[in-house]
This record gives C-alpha cells, structure tokens and sequence, in this order.
C-alpha cells in the first residue's frame, strides 16, 4: 500500500471545459477518502486521472514517492472498480479474478492461491466457474471487488461501486467495503455522488464542486463545521435550512434579523461583525416550542413519519415560499395547518457571509 | 508550464499506436482508391487509344470534357440514368415504408419474414438481372403469359426491343431487389421510436393516421434520408442491371451513364475519353452526396455517445 | 411493440413474401424443367422435373472453376480486409489522436465511390504489372470497396462495446495491445464474423470489376460466367438458371442463417438512435 498525493491537479478539455482545477489532496497510506459532489463536478475525472485513464492538464500525482503523472495506468499499480463493474463477459470469475495477476507476471499456484483467497473474503467460492452473466447484480459487485483485492495494489479506486445495487444490498456491501477496508489496511480513493455513503465510509470527506475541492475533513468535520454555503447544502439529510438575512451586534447582544426571524445570542455569541448573513440550521437542531419562547412560527404544512421520528415541513409568515424542515420527536403531536413556535439550538448555528457564501466563525 | 512535455508524452503513445494500427488500412484506401482517381484526372487531360498505340497520349488540356459536353450519347445515358434512379429510387422509398410499418408489428414467424427479404439484396445483381429477363423472355417469359391470360395482351410483347418498355423490367428488377433493404433501414428507424410515444398521443387524442403524420414521419426523417442517400448513389451508379438485361439496348436507349463509361473504355479503348467520363460521373456522385450530408448535417460520422 | 391488428398488415406482408418468392421459385423450377418444355406455355406448377441443366453446367460447362475463382478472390479479400481493418476500426472507434474524424469522414466518402471513376487507371496498373486476368489483378481492385466497408463495419461493432472493460485490462495491467487482444478481440468475434460474411457477400457479387480486369473462362468470377453464358442457337436458360440458383443458395443460406446479426450490422452503420 501507499499513499497518494495530487498537486495542482487541473484538466482542461479540447474543446475548453474545466473538468477539475486546483485540486491538491494527499491521502495517507492506509486512508480511505471519499470524494463526493453532485453529478458533473469532476470526481470520476480526478479519479480517472489518479488511474491514468485521462491526463492531467497540468499538476503532478504522487503514488508513494513515485511521480506517475505520465505513466500509462497499466504500470501504475492501482486497481479500479467501476461502476458498471467491468467485469470480462467471456471470463469466468475465477479468470476475471487471475486476469491482473497473470498481467502483472505472478506465478501460476500463486495465482491459484490468491484467488482462493479472494474468494474466501468474500464468499465467492461457489461461483469461480460461472460467467458473468450467470451472477446477480450483488455477486457481480463482489467479484469486481474480488479483482481489485487480489491484485493487493499499491491503491484502490472506486468509482461508486454501489450505486448500481438496490437500496438493501447498498447498506450491506457498504459495510463489507468497511471491514475489507480495515482488514487489508488498504489505501482507498472513493468516488460517489451519495452523502450519506461518503459520511459512513471515509476516514476523510473530500467534497468537490464545479471542478474545485470545497472541504475535505473527516466526515464528522464537515457535518458540524461545513467551510462553505455549498458543503452545508450539499451534507447531511434532510438538508439543512438556510434563511437570508442581516446580522449585526451590540455590545451585550448579538442579533440576526430575517424576514422570518429574529435570533438573538449573547455578546459575541455570533460571528463578530455585521452585514447581510446566511443562518443554516440543521433540521434537527430546531426543535418545536411553544410560540412564546420561539424564534419564529411556522405553519405546518406536511408531516412526514420516518420511523423513528418525524419530518415536519413547515413555511414561516412573510416567506411562504420557503419551505422550513424541521426533524423532531416520533411523538411530537403536530397537525397540519397548526401554528407552531421554532427554537434554534444556540450552539448549533452555522453562519455563511451571504456575498461569497464562507462560513464565518 | 512545469512538466507538460510529459503529457504530450503520454498522450502521444497512444496517438503513435493510432497510427500504427490505421496506417495499413488507410494506406491501401490510399493507393487504391485515391492515386488512381487522381490517376483518373490525369488520363482524362489525354488522348489515349489503346488501339492506336502509334498516336502516343498527347496532352490535350479540357479536350475530352469538350468533347463530352457535345456528346449526345453522353447526354442520353445521363438522362437514362436520371429516369432509372427517379423511377426506382421513388417506388422503393414508398414501398419500403409501406413494408417496413407492416414488420414493425409484433407476430409470429417475424424473424422469418426478415430473414425473406434479405436474401434478393444479398443475391448477385446479376442474378437478379437474369431471373427478371427470364420473367420477360417474349416466348418463355411468364410476364407475357399473365398479362395473356388475364386479357391484358392478346399477343406477346417483346420488351426488350421497345425503347420504353425495356425500362419495365429494369426498374422492377430493382425494386425487387432493394425495396426489402429501404424497409430494413426504415424498420431500425421506426424501432428507434419509444413506444410510450405512441401511448402520450393516443391519450392526447390522435388517431393512427395523425400518429403517423406527427410522431412516426418527423422521427423516421433521419433514417429515411440515409436510405435516400444510399440509394440514390446506388442507382446513380447502377451497371450490373442494365447490362444483363438490355445491355443498354435496344440501340442505346436504356444506357446508363456508367456503362456508356465502360463502353468508352473496354469496348472502344478511348482511354482518354472514356477517363473525363469517369471524372463526370465521380464529380456528380459527390455532388450529390454534399447534398446530402448538407441536409443531414454531421451525423452520419458522429460518434454515438 | 403493437400487436398485430387488423389484416391490413398481413395482407401487405403475405404479398411482400410470394413478390419476393416468386422470382426464385420460378427460376428453382424452370431449371428443372426440359429445355424444349421452357418455350411452351408457362405453368406455375411442373410436371416433368430433371436434373439436366446442372449436370450440363458441371460437365459441360465447367461452372466449378468460376466457383472456385469467386472464393478464392473473395476469401482473400475478405480475410485482408478483415484482419487489417480491424486494427484500424479498433483505433477509429477507440483511441485518441488527431485526425481521427476526417479520417472517417474519408472512409465514409469512399464507400459512396462510383467504381466506374477508377477503372481505367486500374485497367492501365495491371496490365502494366502484367495482373489482367489473375487473382491478385482482382483482389487488389475489390479492396477498393471492401476495406472502406469492413473498416465501417467493425467501427460500429467496437463503439458498441463498453469503454471500461479496456480501461479495466489497463488498471489489470494490461496494455492498449494486450487489453485488445485479450478482451475486445474475443468479444467482438460475433462482429468479425458478421462483417467478414458481409464483406464477402459483397465480393461474391462484384461484377464491374471482374468483368472488366479478366479476360477469359479461367478467371472469371461465378457472375461474369453467369452474365456471359451464349448458346450455339439460342440464349440457354435452363442452365443458366441453373447456374443462378448454384450461385444463390449459398447466399440465401448465409443470409438465412445470420440474419439478425447482418441486419443489426447494416443498420448499425448507417442509422443510429
């Protein structure tokens, strides 16, 4: 295993589109890091890039201490599993399986062996002589697991290896990919669009956005303390609420004025400074209060159930178009079309300067 | 910029393997293709006579297009050929649609009915040229004894000697054997078309005849050029056809263009002439297909991604 | 996909079939009909069936030497054509590089190439390498059309195939050469296959060519013998069509056989979605 580093990564197309620009990253050896964004923002570029599927515009990836910006992604020793899973529709599993090993020059019973126990990992042992299109779609993310394991490189590239599985299986395998991940010690560069996936999976979070990196923290990180306007929208579920505003403060009070609301915090409680404000609330640091003690009120409008607690969809007087998401108790008796008060956790407040949408501390 | 001669590095290994591997295809193209069309020009600025070898092959500058332009027999096999591939290439488009919104409905034994039609493209045109003269053979021909039984004729018609009527079996000749290809280009298109389209109309109020106009028509428009485009190249070019059936006869009254060009060539060895002819012909072929690709746009070399 | 309703359709579809029967049941029974008995009144149905006519086209005739040159060219042809234009398909539809769409564009345009523009610089090239009326003298002009067509061909059929299985090979280990002939070439049999056999239909079926770069009987291609058959008195039908059907049921049978496969490989290459 070895750690990867990507310096001044930029790729710019022919036809003058900017895939991915600036993006520096080092993951350690051992790490498993998940970039995440919305389709399109150039997470499979930079991963093809660390693969050697495309080259870079400028900018050097480090694999150890060998500069392999301009080997072909045959000599580079990563393995890759695609999304499509790639497997070789005229292969067995078990060749499928030995196809980089025999590539790569290893003697034929080591082979044999390292197979074996591969498929031992991960309990393909039955299906080393069926051909792919004999597998479920489940078996066949495995065996393409199976071919980047064995090969025991220098790195793993996932290009969101789960998303072709349905929702059961994609909560499963996410916690093999775990334990496979801590028992090969593996150095892990993982691409996926899915929030959720890349907070339970990454030692690290790296979220990109319009071809640049936004943060990249451990998960926990970036749930509590997102950098920017983007990462605060695009992490965590439901999304957080964002309402447009101005802050300002006096010397014993701190104040955020919306059309909606009014929070107020003790001196120095909020970001020193006034001017026009972005305050993000997570939906479950609101919580329902009565009108008198509230921040501000809101009209129920839906009530979803999610199982162990509830979604209430609520829209304040004045911004009817904004709808407000709140997460609260499973017993919380809420109608629709009930007023009712919303309290702020003071402690969980993220403020975001409304011109270029940086967090302020 | 600091390492960027690496890149162009990395990115032309696989460039010089690109040439590596079209190299010898595009090579042969080359040489047998392009060099002896250039050839082709060149010969045509010519006098050359294979059978007056002592005359030399003077360099006569336009000469030879000149002498085309006033040419009546040249006149007359363009018109010939103009008649063969309006005649033919209409009924094959008509019928061919006709044919293939028939096989796009689901039924038993559809793989068999495809498979039918496919063998007339596939066989010899020369074949198919044959079985057709046979049909209108004036004594052994069936097409006489039909039209003899059903009282069209009372007596038999020789067709091959009739100006006109020698067009009847060329054009039938090549309906039969090309229609069923028009069908299958139309029929990949018409299967292009997702279905739930059909559905939205239906529910917006459409009756099969609007279907067709409104949904079916203006979605079937590409592939119906491209086989518009195929065909009339084809016809534009038709030989085979006409020189099993009339040989361009009687007199010269069916001779399409390409073979008054080979006449020129290897029955009077004019190879000079008979070389401007050949030009003619390459110069309206890629005219029309200009056209063509002009009304297609690019898509024909695009890259289905 | 609709049902079928109504007989509007099946009407159409029962006529397109005997249109497109008749023609070869007609032939398949007149060349076992007597010669004397052709020139009577036609029936659609025989009485009499011999096998007359394809003993004369064997022993008389020697029709198995036109056969043999038909293979021997187009086999040679095809296999050329099959095993060089498949590299550079694989590059056209595969690799980076510039020039890669005029290139196209350029194979494209020579498919349309009326083969008439090059006959006469063909004629004077082989008879100046003394090739007029030999094998080479016909293989060579047929690539003119045949590799434009196979390289058209076999582009589609690689397009098809999903990028990531090199790019897999390639993070396997495996190099642009190694990845090609481990992975694309065994996927992509069914599309050699089907090329191969629509490049050779079309040489089969060459006749401008054959009949103007060959002179006599031993070399001559199967549709320059059929097309030039005379009898001593009057045109002799029941052999030459006899000659038509030999020279069609292999055709047919292919044609039969393949089909699905031929008709996704024509329309592959000159519709798409």
């Amino acid at each position: 295993m070895a750690s990867i580093k990507l310096e001044d990564l930029e790729k710019t197309y022919p036809n003058g589109q900017v895939a991915v620009r600036e993006i520096n990253l080092s993951i350690a050896d051992g790490e498993f890091v998940v970039l995440v964004g919305p389709s399109g923002c150039g997470k499979s570029t930079t991963l093809r890039i660390v693969a050697g599927l495309e080259t870079p515009s400028r900018g050097r990836i480090l694999l150890g201490d060998e500069d392999v910006t301009a080997t072909p992604p045959q000599d580079r020793d990563i393995a890759m599993v695609f999304q499509t899973y790639a497997l070789y529709p005229h292969k067995t599993v078990r060749d499928n399986l030995a196809f980089g090993l025999r590539m790569r020059g290893v003697a034929r019973d080591e082979i044999d062996r390292r197979v074996e126990q591969a498929a031992r990992t991960l309990g393909l042992q039955q299906l080393l002589d069926r051909k792919p299109l004999q597998l479920s779609g489940g078996q066949r993310q495995r065996v393409a697991l199976g071919r980047a394991i064995v090969r025991d490189p220098k790195a793993f590239l996932l290009d969101e290896p789960l998303s072709n599985l349905d929702a059961k299986l994609r909560v499963q395998t996410r916690a093999e990919l775990a334990r496979i991940h801590k028992q090969l010690g593996a150095t892990m560069l993982y691409v996926t669009h899915d929030q959720e996936e890349a907070m339970t999976l990454g030692d690290r979070v790296a979220v990109l956005d319009a071809g640049r990196l936004q943060q990249v923290a451990a998960p926990a990180e970036v749930y509590r303390r997102p950098t920017n306007l983007f990462v605060a929208g695009f992490i965590g579920s439901p999304t957080m609420n964002l309402f447009s505003g101005v802050r300002d403060a006096t010397d014993a009070t701190s104040r955020f004025v919306s059309p909606s609301c009014t929070v107020t915090g003790g001196a120095g409680e909020f970001p020193a400074g006034a001017g026009p404000t972005i305050l993000g609330v997570r939906p479950p640091d609101i919580e329902l209060c009565d009108p008198a003690d509230a921040d501000l009120a809101a009209r129920v409008d839906v009530v979803e159930l999610l199982g162990s607690a509830v979604l209430v969809h609520l829209r304040a007087a004045g911004t009817e178009d904004q709808v407000i998401r709140v997460v609260a108790p499973e017993d919380s008796r809420v109608r629709e079309d009930e007023t009712v008060g919303l309290r702020f956790n003071r402690g969980r407040l993220h403020f975001f300067d409304a011109g270029d949408g940086h967090r302020l501390d | 910029m600091r390492g960027d001669k690496r890149f162009v590095g990395a990115e032309s290994r696989e460039a010089r393997l690109a040439w590596a591997f079209v190299l010898p295809a595009l090579g042969t193209i080359l040489l047998i293709a392009l060099f002896p069309l250039a050839w082709t020009v060149w010969e045509s600025l010519h006098v050359h006579d294979l059978r007056m070898p002592w005359r030399g092959q003077p360099f006569v500058w336009l000469a030879n297009y000149a002498e085309v332009l006033t040419d009546g027999r040249f006149w007359g096999a363009m018109l010939h050929t103009a008649i063969f591939t309006v005649g033919s290439v209409t009924l094959e488009l008509v019928l061919g649609l006709v044919l293939a919104l028939a096989l796009n409905r689901a039924y038993r034994g559809r793989g068999l009915v495809r498979a039918a039609v496919l063998v007339p493209w596939a066989i010899p045109t020369v074949v198919a040229a044959l079985l057709w003269r046979f049909m209108f053979d004036a004594q052994a021909g069936i097409a006489n004894a039909v039209l003899m039984d059903i009282g069209i004729m009372d007596r038999p018609f020789v067709w091959f000697i009739h100006s006109a009527g020698a067009w009847v079996p060329i054009i039938l000749a090549d309906v039969w054997k090309m229609t069923p290809f028009v069908a299958l280009l139309l029929l990949a298109g018409l299967q292009n078309i997702d279905t739930s389209l059909y559905e939205a109309a239906r529910i917006d109020g459409a009756g099969p005849w609007r279907q067709f106009l409104h949904v079916t028509l203006p979605l079937l428009k590409p592939a119906i050029l491209v086989a518009l485009i195929f065909r009339t190249l084809d016809a534009f070019r038709v030989f085979d056809l006409v020189f099993v059936l009339t040989g361009g006869g009687p007199g010269t009254s069916t001779e399409p263009i390409a073979l008054y060009t080979f006449n020129a060539l290897l029955q009077n060895l004019r190879f000079g002439y008979g070389s401007a002819l050949g030009v003619v012909v390459f110069v309206v072929t890629f005219a029309l297909a200009m056209l063509y690709i002009r009304a297609l746009g690019v898509e024909l070399t695009q890259a289905p991604e | 996909m609709r049902r079928l309703t109504g007989w509007g359709p099946v009407l159409v579809v029962g006529l397109l079939v005997v249109a497109t029967a008749f023609p070869f049941y007609w032939a398949i029974v007149s060349s076992l009909t007597p010669e004397a008995r052709l020139f009577e009144a036609p029936s659609l149905f025989p009485s009499q069936l011999v096998f007359d006519h394809y003993r004369a086209l064997f022993d008389q005739r020697d029709f198995w030497i036109p056969i043999r040159n038909s293979l021997i060219v187009a086999g040679n042809t095809t296999a050329f054509c099959v095993l060089v234009g498949s590299l550079c398909a694989y590059a056209l539809a595969r690799l980076q590089f510039r020039w890669k769409r005029p290139i196209l564009a350029f194979i494209l345009a020579v498919t349309m190439f009326p083969q008439i523009s090059i006959v006469s610089p063909l004629y004077l090239l082989l008879r100046e390498l003394r090739l007029i009326n030999t094998y080479p003298g016909l293989v060579l002009p047929y690539l003119t059309f045949a590799m434009p067509l196979t390289v058209w061909l076999l582009v589609s059929f690689f397009r098809q195939l999903p990028a990531e299985l090199e790019e897999a090979a390639m993070a396997d280990g495996a190099s642009r050469l190694r990845a090609f002939w481990e992975i694309i070439l065994p996927l992509s049999l069914p599309g050699l296959a089907t090329t191969a056999i629509l490049t050779l239909v079309y040489c089969w079926n060459e006749f401008l060519f054959a009949l103007s770069f060959t002179l006599g009987p031993e070399r001559q291609t199967v549709p320059v013998a059929i097309a030039l058959f005379r009898g001593q008195y009057q045109v002799p039908w029941g052999q030459i069509l006899a000659a038509a059907v030999v020279a069609t049921a292999p055709i047919a049978l292919l044609v039969l056989l393949f089909q699905r496969k031929i008709v996704q490989g024509l329309t592959a290459g000159a519709v798409k979605g």
